[in-house]
């Protein structure tokens, strides 16, 4: 049986990108392990950004199926190993494939939800059960949630991953200054969403 | 964002340090004077403070093992990924007959193994449970009696094909079922002519056809004989020369191409290849390009409203059938989320072989089976549906 995917982002190569102070980036240098075939190295990749990852994509809005995505973003970070260039960021090529991970996903649950609801239209899947989260967390993933996808992975890369706004523009293929007014948008929604005036 | 003043728009990168330096210097020297965007930089200060007071997200585990563990099975993947489920399916089944031991299965293309799958965790009963009820049907000949349990005479190829396809993807060991394959499968290679085809000519032949096949290839990979190959060689030249120029299949002398009956013809092509049938390799490529083009998963979604199964499926006065359980569906929906094999298409599979187990006759002479009165009941009625559901609780 070949049920056929939607078109992968998979395929799509990251950008080389270019960062000036690339050489001073301690991850460059385990990527470059990694390439060259040490799987120490990979692990070591992995120990290091899996908590970031799994913060990214929580962020994003995922749930029980956050580490399935940092799991796909390593598998694909492997596979693309050859394509790495030292003249770019780590965090930059990292963010790029977990962003295309994120968008497969959003592709893959719009066509399974249809399917699901059509086979059965009284089929019910009980959601996990969430953790628990204080007031405040409550209140701002409302509010994320309430954010077009664009604006919300604008913060999530600047505020919560901490990228700089050129990181942002490099791993999103936009213009720095569409990443300025894109977090200014997105900064004025929330206080909008958060009654901040 | 404060939009009273021209320069307020500077704010959240003044207080990320986003600003080249000279514009820094400069909005710094204007916020001193601009009441209205020393409020505006409070205001996103005291925002930016809530949002970053957010707590991290936690993972106790650590992921390594499972990632590397995924790119080791991966170097041993054959250099086309759709063949894995089927593979795995191989390897399931031999492992199954040895008595659990794993076997690499005996095929000169395959390459090493991956791990063995069985039949889905707690599925084993239920799918047996339906076995038995294709054992207890069949007819001395071979053959199960499509009219008997409610289906159309016309897909009696088909109607025996796919509970031979249960048969042989599940566990066969028991004398009883190995039988009852072997019985199947001789009647269904003695429904061939001369020209390689299966059943009647009409226009839903072509489910004919590509089921017939398929079940066959399966029993041939259990049983390999040179009698068998030759019904299959014949079957495929007729697959093949059916094809349309775009690369699909579709109902017999129709130009057009249809969804679901290119999806069963291309899984025959899939396995045909991988068997060493090397005249399917060029036909299976193009169908995957006729597949690609048409990314709906949906195995009806271009059907033509004067389709052989949209007519079968209305009642007798015209109107179209309620769709109550959509077994066809639930066969193709299983494999796809199979595929996907993550947790959230873990849990939809879960939900789904929960309510196929819901509808499973619990007792008396149909127990086991599923009951007809499904959306296409009247073209494969309880041999239909019983087969698809049996099949989508294994994780084949």
């Amino acid at each position: 049986m070949t049920v056929p995917c939607s078109s992968s982002s998979d395929d799509a190569a990251p950008p080389a990108g270019a960062e000036a102070n690339a050489p001073e980036d301690p991850d460059v240098a385990r990527m470059l392990e990694v390439a060259a075939g040490s799987e120490a190295a990979f692990t070591g990749l992995i120990h290091a950004h899996q908590k970031s990852l799994v913060n990214f994509f929580a962020r994003m809005g995922a749930s029980s199926d956050c580490e399935d995505l940092v799991q796909e973003t390593f598998i694909r970070l492997y596979r693309y190993r050859q394509q790495y260039r030292p003249a770019a960021r780590f965090t930059t090529f990292l963010y790029h494939l977990a962003r295309h991970v994120w968008a497969d996903r959003g592709r893959k649950i719009v066509r399974l939800d249809r399917l699901t609801s059509e086979f059965q239209n009284h089929l019910e899947i009980s959601a996990q059960g969430a953790p628990e989260r204080p007031g405040e967390a409550v209140d701002i993933e409302a509010a994320l949630d309430r954010l077009s996808p664009k604006l919300r992975e604008v913060i999530v890369l600047n505020i919560y991953q901490g990228l700089r706004y050129q990181e942002v523009a490099d791993v999103l293929e936009i213009p720095l200054g569409t990443v300025k007014s894109r977090i200014n948008l997105a900064l004025a929604a929330l206080k909008e969403i958060l009654h901040e005036h | 964002m404060n939009t009273d003043c021209p320069h307020g728009e500077n704010a959240a990168a003044f207080l990320a340090h986003e600003l080249p330096p000279h514009e820094h210097a400069e909005f710094s020297r204007h916020l001193a004077t601009c009441a209205v965007c020393q409020a505006g930089v409070a205001s996103t200060r005291h925002l930016l403070g809530r949002l970053r007071a957010v707590p991290a997200a936690e993972t106790a585990r650590d992921l390594a093992p499972e990632i590397l563990a995924r790119l080791h099975a991966e170097r041993r993947e054959l250099p086309r990924p759709s063949l894995w489920p089927r593979l795995t399916a191989i390897a399931a089944a031999v492992a199954l007959l040895a008595g659990g031991a794993l076997l690499a299965p005996r095929r000169n293309s395959a390459p090493s193994a991956p791990p063995a799958v069985a039949v889905a965790d707690g599925m084993a009963p239920h799918v047996s449970r339906a076995l038995d009820w294709f054992c207890h049907t069949q007819e001395p000949d071979g053959s199960w009696d499509a009219e008997k349990w409610g289906g159309s005479s016309r897909f009696a190829v088909a109607l025996t094909a796919l509970p031979t396809l249960a048969l042989v993807s599940a566990d066969v060991r028991a004398p009883e079922r190995e039988a009852a394959l072997a019985r199947a499968t001789e009647w269904l290679q003695k429904q061939q002519d001369e020209s390689g085809a299966f059943g009647p000519d009409f226009q839903g032949a072509s489910y004919n056809q590509g089921m017939a096949t398929l079940a066959l290839l399966r029993a041939y990979e259990r049983h390999p004989n040179a009698k068998l190959k030759h019904t299959l060689d014949a079957a495929l030249r007729t697959i093949l020369a059916r094809q349309s120029a775009d690369g699909g299949w579709g109902y017999l002398h129709s130009p057009f191409a249809d969804r679901s009956i290119t999806e069963w013809h291309v899984e025959a092509l899939e396995i045909a290849s991988a068997l060493g049938w090397e005249t399917a390799r060029p036909g299976l490529e193009r169908s995957k390009s006729w597949l690609a083009a048409r990314p709906e998963t949906r195995p009806d979604a271009a059907e033509p409203a004067d389709s052989p199964s949209v007519l079968l499926a209305q009642t007798p006065d015209g109107s179209a059938e309620t769709p109550a359980l959509d077994f066809y569906r639930a066969y193709f929906l299983s494999t796809a989320l199979r595929r996907e094999n993550d947790s959230s298409s873990r849990q939809r599979l879960a939900a789904i072989r929960q309510t196929l187990l819901a509808q499973q006759v619990p007792a008396g002479s149909d127990s086991g089976s599923w009951p007809p009165d499904h959306r296409w009941g009247r073209a494969g009625g309880r041999l239909y549906s019983t087969a698809l559901a049996s099949l989508s609780l294994e994780d084949h």
